[in-house]
């Protein structure tokens, strides 16, 4: 869901780079640094994740994990998205340093708002919590679908043609993304219980 | 059985969808080949673009001057139009990959100038009529310079093809553990720094 350098309008880029700014200013300002670790490692984490395939049928999914980093990081998702799709433009050539505002922000505004949809979801153990940590998952990737396809809607291409094939291709991503959160959440609920504890209550990371 | 429909659906969808989908980046790469150019395509070393839009404009006044679609394998060859070749300009060859995916390539006019020159057709070897009603050939120093600048752009591009070939093929490599080192690194780096600052400001070692 990397855009590319030259696609997008001036417009739509200003517009990507304003929304990225400021909830990269929020991010930074609502700072927890006692979750600085916290932060780096999920950046690294969606760092590397995109180039983890996983075969499904003759094709193969890569995991994108906005999700994830949403539900743990609040409002810190923009500053560690924008840290981690920076080094992807420059280390990897993804989308482009122009349209990074664009990127950050398809990325990480659908997972800043399923992180306030479902973080009351975390505080007890059961399937409330799984079925929390699975629409995370799954609705951070929808919404990233919508979000590119919205940015694209100013494009030759038009707003419904992208939204339908990013939509419909996205549709076992976002089940495959679902499960991943759901199996990472239960794996850190039994070994570092105390990571959870967003649920409700002000759960903020950062990275630099 | 509408849940099976829906499963089938979609998974027909992503078949068709996600390859120009969940591709990072796209790649074009062009070459001048023998009398035409050819246009390589691919998302990665194996994904190929089909039926890209490619889009090729005149370098200098941004005119378009060829469109066409690639094939299954990601290529596409074509001949830019003589007019074109006689005013001496570069090219840009755009693909449009869909969903996002952009890529450029250009080609210098110094570059096309190659293309021009095998474009000649190659002549006949002239054939010297005898008073005896039958033909020879000329002996070598009598070949024609055309001629033989044509028939050795011929053989180097032979001999050149798969090196042009395997340049495309790096353009298309994903990305080495350098690079995600390199990546992991950074985000260590500026941890250290944001702990840096942290304690700097609240005053303790």
């Amino acid at each position: 869901m990397h855009i590319s350098e030259g696609v997008l309008s001036p417009a739509v880029l200003g517009g990507g780079i304003v929304l990225t700014a400021i909830g990269t200013g929020i991010g930074l300002r609502k700072a927890d640094y006692s979750r600085l670790t916290t932060a780096a490692v999920l950046s690294s984490v969606f760092f590397v994740g995109s180039l983890v395939r996983v075969p499904l049928g003759p094709g193969s999914v890569h995991l994108i994990l906005n999700g994830l980093l949403g539900l743990f990081l609040g409002w810190a998702v923009f500053p560690s998205l924008l840290v981690a799709l920076l080094l992807q433009a420059i280390l990897f050539s993804y989308g482009g340093v122009a349209v990074l505002g664009v990127n950050v922000f398809d990325m990480a505004f659908p997972a800043l708002v399923c992180h306030y949809l479902f973080r009351g979801f975390f505080g007890v153990a059961g399937v409330r919590r799984m079925f929390g940590a699975f629409c995370s998952g799954a609705l951070s990737v929808a919404g990233a679908a919508l979000c590119t396809a919205l940015a694209l809607g100013f494009t030759d291409e038009g707003f419904w043609t992208s939204a339908k094939i990013l939509f419909l291709a996205h549709i076992p991503v976002m089940a495959a993304e679902g499960c991943v959160t759901a199996l990472i959440i239960a794996f850190i609920a039994k070994n570092r219980p105390e990571l959870l504890r967003f649920g409700g209550g002000s759960a903020k990371g950062d990275s630099s | 059985m509408k849940r099976h429909l829906f499963a089938v659906a979609s998974f027909a969808a992503f078949l068709a969808f996600s390859e120009r989908c969940l591709a990072h980046k796209v790649n074009v790469f062009a070459f001048v080949d023998g009398d035409a150019i050819q246009i390589e395509c691919a998302f990665s070393r194996s994904q190929k673009v089909r039926n890209g839009k490619l889009v090729v404009t005149d370098l200098e006044t941004g005119e378009t001057i060829f469109e066409g679609t690639t094939d299954e394998q990601g290529l596409f060859r074509f001949r830019p139009p003589d007019e074109f070749l006689a005013a001496g300009h570069g090219l840009n060859i755009r693909l449009y990959a869909g969903e996002g995916h952009q890529d450029d390539w250009k080609i210098s006019p110094e570059e096309l100038r190659a293309l021009s020159r095998t474009a000649r057709p190659a002549a006949e070897p002239r054939r010297v009529s005898t008073a005896s009603g039958k033909t020879r050939v000329p002996p070598l120093a009598a070949i024609d310079v055309d001629e033989l600048e044509a028939a050795i752009g011929r053989v180097v591009d032979e001999k050149l093809a798969p090196v042009k070939q395997a340049l495309a093929r790096q353009r298309d490599d994903e990305p080495g553990l350098r690079d995600i080192v390199g990546g992991i690194g950074w985000i260590l780096g500026l941890l250290g720094l944001g702990t840096y600052m942290k304690y700097r400001r609240s005053g303790t070692p």
